[in-house]
């Protein structure tokens, strides 16, 4: 079979070879700003880390005798092991299951701190204004969710929402899973 | 000779081309490996295998094949020891005739064994008592309501789903013993529980059915546009406004009152609930669209 000739020199081909090679590396790039975007994320968790959380599950006034407030509380300051505390406790001071359903913290081993920070950097990355619903006036709230996260520095990230199954507010209850979860070791 | 030489810078070519990209590739998963890790990796919250929402409409084939679809032999699951055993009611329910808010803990939150098929069967034979008392408690106002609104209130009534516990989409109700109205990821409403309110059903009946009364009824949204009539005179003497309560994250005191109102009228808990005792509810009281001489003597 004869194939037609191609008349080309490799004075030619370099030129060409050069911009193919420039249109594959730009294209490998492309996504440049989004990522730099994420890596400032990532700088500045690494720099001032959220070291301690409150997730409040707000309750209705006594006067309704609803669901009572529930507040958990994270310290993931110091030590290896973050203190969590539960209020109300979940179990009586003198039968401890894990530390937080105890209401106390000192048995190890628990999350780690480097778990804990982790897990209060993701509901933070969740609360991002952009990444939250818009107001609506539609829906009554019955079930407030309050977070209060604290960086090392001392900078405070304080919402209010709604008890939801999407959104950050999901990410709240799934953190309280976490947090009060038995852990095995290490 | 010319003709080799092309073909090797060709293929040379094809090579850098592809080692480019390769590179490209490997430099992209590599910082959004880095990012993942720093901000969005953290461990997974082991939860027990999710139930499926269980459909309750006011059947009792639904109840029958609730029972007929146990995930295990039944002989083991009668064995078992019941999620509810370790529950410990945290204060009291009542204080000198006026109930108070208390519920039972689970400590073993969703490591716990889930509810036994009777404990779940009667949990839904309850709610299902206390479902059809909502729609009779509605068709008997339906003078007052209006037949429109009746029927949308009714058909809001027929949507409302119970959520088998211990939940996986929402585990921090795996340690509570409270029963709360939510919605599913389409907006369809959903009661969701934690297993100690199994204990309060068992132990508490009373006040068991009343608190599924109030969550059942807060599908009556009274910040929907549609319903504004139905509720909107209460809301307005109670000096209410759409902003304060209906706002997206505001806590609702119109809604908690409400509900608490429809949930005493039809399955009264055995104690005084204070916030419709007070002195402003009895002066609105009768904006209530159900509001009648009865209905004002048992508040």
């Amino acid at each position: 079979m004869n194939f037609p000739k191609m008349k080309s020199s490799p004075k030619k081909q370099i030129p060409a070879l050069l911009i193919l090679l420039g249109v594959t590396a730009c294209s490998s790039l492309h996504e440049q700003p989004a990522l730099d975007a994420l890596s400032q994320i990532k700088d500045q968790a690494a720099a001032t880390p959220f070291v301690e959380g409150y997730f409040e599950f707000v309750g209705p006034h006594a006067k309704w005798a609803g669901p009572s407030a529930w507040v958990i509380h994270i310290d993931a300051r110091e030590g290896e092991f973050a203190k969590v505390k539960a209020q109300p406790p979940v179990a009586p001071e003198s039968a401890p299951r894990s530390p937080a359903q105890a209401g106390a913290r000192p048995q190890a081993p628990g999350v780690t701190v480097q778990a804990a920070r982790a897990q209060l950097a993701n509901l933070a990355a969740m609360m991002a204004p952009d990444r939250r619903p818009q107001s609506t006036l539609s829906e009554a709230c019955l079930h407030p969710i309050r977070v209060r996260l604290i960086r090392q520095d001392g900078a405070v990230l304080d919402q209010i929402g709604c008890r939801s199954v999407t959104g950050w507010e999901s990410q709240v209850s799934k953190a309280t899973g976490f947090f009060m979860a038995p852990h095995g070791e290490g | 000779m010319r003709r080799t030489r092309g073909i090797w810078i060709g293929v040379a070519a094809v090579g850098i081309m592809a080692l480019a990209g390769y590179g490209g590739w490997r430099w992209q998963l590599a910082q959004n490996a880095m990012v993942t890790a720093a901000v969005e990796t953290v461990p997974e919250v082991k939860s027990p295998e999710p139930e499926a929402a269980e459909v309750i409409a006011p059947a009792p084939e639904e109840l029958a094949k609730a029972e007929k679809t146990p995930s295990e032999p039944k002989k083991k699951k009668e064995e078992r020891r019941s999620m509810t055993e370790g529950a410990r009611l945290g204060g009291v329910l009542e204080r000198e005739g006026s109930c108070v808010s208390a519920e039972y803990w689970v400590a073993q939150g969703p490591q716990s064994t889930p509810p036994t098929a009777r404990e779940w069967s009667e949990a839904l034979s309850v709610y299902q008592e206390v479902k059809a008392q909502l729609a009779e408690f509605l068709r008997a106002r339906s003078a007052t309501v209006g037949v429109e609104k009746t029927a949308k209130l009714e058909k809001l009534l027929r949507e409302v789903r119970l959520d088998r516990p211990p939940s996986a989409e929402e585990p921090d109700l795996a340690y509570r013993g409270i029963v709360i109205f939510t919605r599913d990821e389409r907006g369809s409403p959903l009661l969701r529980m934690g297993p100690g309110f199994l204990k309060l059903a068992q132990s508490h009946t009373e006040r068991a059915r009343f608190e599924l009364a109030r969550a059942i009824s807060q599908v009556w949204n009274p910040c929907d546009p549609e319903l504004a009539g139905v509720w909107g005179k209460f809301s307005k003497c109670m000096g209410w406004d759409a902003v304060s309560q209906c706002e997206s994250a505001s806590y609702s005191d119109l809604a908690w009152s409400v509900s608490t109102w429809v949930a005493q009228q039809v399955a009264p808990p055995g104690c005084k609930v204070p916030g419709l005792n007070d002195a402003q509810f009895q002066v609105c009281s009768d904006r209530l669209p159900a509001s009648t001489p009865s209905t004002k003597e048992a508040i």
